[in-house]
């Protein structure tokens, strides 16, 4: 499976993808904000996103209005600090799938990939 | 009027440069009434010019001209349209991965402005799904148009010549992509990627110290405090000075290493050397020396197998078996060799135990700063919680990795006490065991005053007491010609 990390941060962006692999996927690629994002998600075609939402260039939410407006169905997993219920409210009315709030453990985030995953497995 | 020449007033078209120019030239004395747009095509379309709205408008000023006195008679009523010739296909390396580049030494990471020429980079390292190149396609070109209309072919760009190997692959789009971890190599127009890495000559500042995934081959030898790693197999063809010698396989060098106590040589399988003088090092499987190994401290976790040669000097522990020319030197060099896996396993543990509590007290820190950050609670700022975040997928790694390194203490202590004592002893020497050496097997420390002549095989019976034989003569304790000290009294 294809999955498109997307993050300012390199630590943050080593950690999603320490987890990833631990989890068997291998197919990464990683984008530093929504532009660069955008830009790769034509070649790579990911199967699943991990999506930070305060990012320089363009943000995680612009990205995800941009990027659904293009009419990709791609699963989105929105990983953020962001944690006050309106902006996940927000977040999840422009079409993410899930919300995992900073701050995380492995288990939290392995634990919120796999639940995004067999949901959109069932629908 | 026609074009053909009539007296010198007939109206004439040139066709120059092989249909690249179309001229009119008109006599001075030409009747200026007569001279009309549609004659004058007629005369031009006569001789074959191909007419359209610009050489019309052309024809017009013309007349114009030659009506108003004009002194220029010779006009330039069409120009062709050159081809355009096609680009040749062509290879655009992405920044960093052009094979042809020059070579870099990189920064040394504790000083970012001193530059390391041991660790100068001299192959280009590309890893799986790295984007190395676009192969851009040649162009087909645009035809051209000589004045009369005929087609001027354009020369389509020639294909790129270069070859490309299974090991990447080329996209719709032209993008090339790595499929494998390997040295990036466009040679004889072979664009490919090796897991074998080629160096023809020496190991030196030429090349920088050189870590690779796969094998590495070099031709010629590797200079002092050199450092050669690879996954896999390591060969050599010269001689190692006292460098760095790290293989995940085996590692071969033809001539021998003479590391002058300082080298080191790390290998994962088996090694095969001419001859090793002052090494230290740890070799998981068997070691085969043709000649001498001098002065060493190694740890061998297979057999010892130098048939033909001397080992002399040195610390040689060994969990297999020992095959010897001679062990020892007519001088009385001290040499000792100790048997069993007790050693090997002894000396792992000891660094386990090491590496427990460094992981212990970075634990303890790690957790230390995470219960600090979260006591904040909801007050954290978004870089704090990143922060938290960071610290607690550490604290998670840290803990795997303790885990894993009780759990091989554990089964590490089970094994020494399930084979204390009870070592298997075959040592085989077909010329000669001198004096002073020692033989540490199981419990007892051997040392021997005199030579004994070889061919003799020692080994142990079943109250693991030490015996030897000489040639075909009979199973003998082995305090018949040595010294025997009990370690465990």
């Amino acid at each position: 499976m294809r999955v498109m990390i997307v993050d300012d941060s390199k630590t943050m962006r080593n950690i999603q993808r320490n987890v990833l692999t631990k989890l068997g996927y291998t197919e990464l690629e990683e984008a530093c904000d929504g532009q660069d994002a955008l830009s790769k998600a034509g070649a790579f075609k990911p199967e699943l996103i991990l999506l930070d939402w305060n990012m320089p260039n363009m943000d995680g939410l612009t990205f995800l209005k941009t990027y659904r407006g293009q009419g990709h169905a791609t699963p989105i997993i929105m990983v953020t600090t962001e944690s006050e219920k309106p902006r996940v409210v927000e977040a999840i009315k422009a079409g993410v799938n899930n919300y995992l709030v900073k701050p995380f453990t492995p288990d939290g985030l392995s634990g919120r990939i796999k639940e995004t995953l067999e949901k959109m497995a069932a629908a | 009027m026609s074009s053909s020449s009539e007296g010198n007033l007939e109206i004439e078209v040139r066709i120059e440069g092989d249909g690249a120019v179309a001229k009119v030239l008109i006599p001075r004395d030409f009747p200026k009434q007569t001279l009309d747009a549609s004659q004058l095509a007629a005369v031009v379309r006569q001789r074959g010019v191909s007419i359209d709205a610009t050489v019309e408008a052309r024809l017009q000023q013309i007349i114009q001209a030659f009506r108003d006195e004009s002194d220029q008679l010779e006009h330039v009523i069409a120009e062709s349209i050159p081809a355009v010739n096609g680009q040749d296909g062509r290879l655009e390396w992405v920044e960093g991965f052009d094979p042809a580049t020059e070579s870099r030494a990189e920064n040394t990471p504790d000083d970012s402005d001193a530059i390391s020429y041991y660790n100068r980079v001299v192959y280009i390292r590309v890893t799986e799904g790295s984007h190395v190149a676009t192969l851009h396609e040649p162009t087909e070109g645009e035809d051209g148009r000589d004045v009369t209309g005929r087609t001027i072919k354009a020369r389509p760009g020639k294909r790129c010549d270069v070859r490309i190997d299974p090991s990447v692959t080329v996209e719709a789009n032209g993008r090339i992509i790595a499929q494998l971890d390997g040295v990036l190599q466009c040679e004889g127009g072979l664009l490919k990627l090796s897991r074998l890495f080629e160096v023809n000559g020496y190991v030196d500042f030429s090349t920088g110290n050189i870590d690779f995934d796969g094998t590495v081959n070099v031709q010629q030898g590797v200079r002092d405090r050199f450092e050669v790693k690879a996954t896999e197999d390591i060969i050599v063809g010269g001689l190692i000075e006292a460098a760095t010698i790290r293989s995940g396989r085996h590692f071969d060098c033809r001539q021998g290493m003479a590391a002058k106590d300082r080298g080191q040589l790390l290998v994962g399988g088996d090694a095969n050397a001419g001859y090793l003088n002052g090494v230290r090092g740890h070799i998981k499987g068997n070691l085969t020396i043709r000649r001498e190994l001098i002065n060493c401290e190694l740890v061998i976790g297979g057999d010892l197998i130098c048939e033909q040669g001397a080992i002399i000097g040195g610390s040689i522990a060994v969990a297999g078996s020992i095959r010897a020319g001679v062990l020892g030197s007519p001088a009385g060099t001290p040499s000792v060799i100790v048997l069993g896996t007790g050693p090997l396993l002894s000396d792992h543990i000891r660094k386990l135990k090491g590496l427990a509590k460094q992981l212990k007290e970075q634990l303890r820190a790690q957790k230390s700063k995470y219960d600090a950050l979260s006591a904040a609670g909801k007050s954290l700022r978004p870089s704090e919680k990143e922060r938290l975040t960071e610290l607690s997928f550490e604290i998670s790694e840290t803990e795997q990795k303790l885990d894993a390194c009780e759990a091989e203490h554990a089964q590490i202590t089970q094994t020494i006490d399930r084979e204390s004592g009870s070592g298997a002893v075959d040592i085989r020497v077909s010329k000669v065991i001198h004096s002073r050496v020692c033989l540490r097997m199981n419990n007892h420390e051997v040392t021997f005053d005199a030579p004994l002549k070889g061919p003799v095989t020692i080994g142990s019976d079943e109250q693991d007491q030490p015996q030897f034989r000489q040639g075909d003569g009979p199973i003998q304790p082995l305090t018949e010609v040595a010294k025997i000290r009990n370690r465990a009294a």
